[in-house]
């Protein structure tokens, strides 16, 4: 990532994982499609890594959606809008995430593509942080599975060996789970400049389980800002809570943002420090 | 490659496909259908949107071969006996089009929108919590006109999507 498919030739459609797999694993210069997107616009822009051929992953079927009492399991080839329209119940997070993605996009855009072209700018990546998500790997010989948070190595770096496909995504599902999304960006429908997905519990008035994701322009894939999780976690549900651990966003090291010609970063840590309070604020009901 | 696929209606057979190519190339350049058009080749303008299987889509990053097999609408394939459909209709009475490059992918959008109002109106309560408002800014926010003539293109849809119970 990312490519230039000027020379590309080949374009395969495997009925299988382990057909995939081993084409991806035997030609170094092939690389997997799904919904294409990602790959199209970046090869548009002129960029980088030369791409001899496709290994089309739409022929597999990869795109079930599964819901049962513990868990929800999504298909890599699953797209945005199908999952959008899908008969679960999304967490919140998951459905704000999915609806700040242009509607052209979500119709072809897939939750492996997603995942694995790994920007820090891409909503759902963001919200499936904060949902804690497992990433379901497989390669010519062996499967695996890992944790979101380990699985975003950096930008435009997901943990894949080459050979190896995402197959799909989990996430636990949990009752009484408060979630919500909240997206700054220039325009209507542009990248963020800082987004930050957040879901938590409350407990007898008490914040139990919180997870807060912050992604957007940021030099490194989007992270967790456990600082801020551990400021809430366990204590009182108050205005002056949210408050005082939105703030710890502020601090050196929380965020790892540059400025650029958009924005400075210390205006990336306060949207970051604001988004936080205020999406923390309106799940809870404050 | 050669790859056969619907556009408009009509079984089409495209002959020379290359992996690289997009669905909008093979539109504009093999099937000479100008409507869609590269307004910006990857940014989200909107101007080069089609439908795809009932679903409004990108087509320059659509990929060609992605669309074998497919049911690809554009704008040419509107109109009925040299008549304008509604939308298109709905766009002249009210002006919803100035230089008009834009045009042909807002039309779409509202195609896409229409179809959906048609087979899962419940659905798109649900999605939007019920808000008509948010429906419509949904599906157009994918879309840039720099003439800035939003207000009659919005107004065109929320009539739309009024006429299916949706308000
Ligand atoms: C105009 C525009 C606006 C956008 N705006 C937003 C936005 O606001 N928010 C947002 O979140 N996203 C946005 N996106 C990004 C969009 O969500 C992604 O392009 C899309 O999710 C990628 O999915 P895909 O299936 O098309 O991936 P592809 O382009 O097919 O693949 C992307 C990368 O992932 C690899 N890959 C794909 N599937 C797998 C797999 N299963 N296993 C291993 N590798 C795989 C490919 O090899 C490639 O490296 C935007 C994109 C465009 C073009
Ligand atoms: S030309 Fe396709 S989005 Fe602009
Ligand atoms: S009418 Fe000119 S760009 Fe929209």
């Amino acid at each position: 990532m990312p490519f230039n498919i000027q020379s590309l030739e080949d374009y395969y459609s495997p009925r299988t994982v382990k057909e995939a797999c081993s084409l991806l694993l035997s030609n170094q210069d092939f690389i997997p499609i799904a919904g294409g997107s990602a790959i199209y616009i970046f090869s548009a822009k002129g960029l980088l890594q030369d791409v001899r051929g496709f290994v089309s992953l739409n022929s597999i079927p990869l795109n079930g959606i599964h819901g049962s009492d513990a868990y929800v399991e999504l298909g890599a080839t699953v797209t945005h809008q199908e999952l959008l329209e899908s008969r679960l119940q999304l967490p919140g997070v998951l459905r704000e995430a999915l609806l700040t993605i242009p509607k052209e996009v979500r119709s072809v855009g897939t939750v492996g593509g997603q995942l694995c072209t790994c920007f820090p700018n891409f909503d759902l990546n963001v919200a499936l942080l904060a949902l804690d998500a497992e990433v379901m790997v497989t390669g010519s010989d062996h499967v695996r599975s890992e944790g979101i948070e380990k699985f975003f190595k950096g930008v435009l770096e997901p943990d894949l060996r080459r050979g190896e496909i995402v197959t799909g995504i989990r996430f636990p599902k949990k009752r009484d789970l408060l979630s919500g999304y909240s997206k700054a960006a220039l325009t209507a429908h542009g990248f963020s400049l800082i987004s930050v997905g957040v879901a938590l519990k409350v407990s007898g008035g008490f914040f139990e389980d919180v997870r807060v994701a912050v992604g957007g322009t940021l030099n490194t894939s989007p992270v967790r800002l456990k600082g801020v999780e551990g400021a809430l976690r366990g204590r009182a549900v108050t205005h002056q809570t949210i408050s005082e651990a939105a703030e710890l966003a502020l601090r050196d090291g929380a965020l790892n943002v540059s400025t650029d010609f958009k924005t400075s970063s210390e205006y990336k840590r306060h949207l970051a420090s604001v988004l936080i309070r205020r999406t923390i604020l309106r799940v809870v009901g404050l | 490659m050669r790859i056969s696929l619907r556009v408009n209606g009509e079984e089409t057979v495209v002959d020379d496909v290359k992996a690289r190519n997009t669905l909008l190339d093979v539109l504009r350049d093999k099937l000479n259908l100008k409507g869609a058009k590269k307004g910006c080749e990857g940014e989200g303008c909107g101007a080069c949107t089609v439908i795809v299987d009932s679903r409004p889509v990108y087509s320059c990053m659509y990929p060609a071969i992605a669309a074998s097999g497919r049911d690809v609408l554009t704008v040419e394939g509107l109109e009925m006996g040299g008549e304008l459909d509604r939308v298109q209709k709905e766009f002249v009475n009210r002006w919803a089009f100035q230089c008009g490059y834009c045009t042909p992918g807002f039309i779409m959008a509202l195609e896409a929108l229409v179809r959906e109002a048609d087979s899962n109106p419940s659905k798109l309560r649900e999605v939007y919590g019920g808000k008509v408002r948010g429906i419509v800014e949904d599906a157009l926010i994918g879309h840039i006109c720099r003439c800035t003539g939003y207000e009659p293109i919005v107004e065109t849809a929320l009539l739309l999507l009024s006429e299916k119970g949706l308000d």
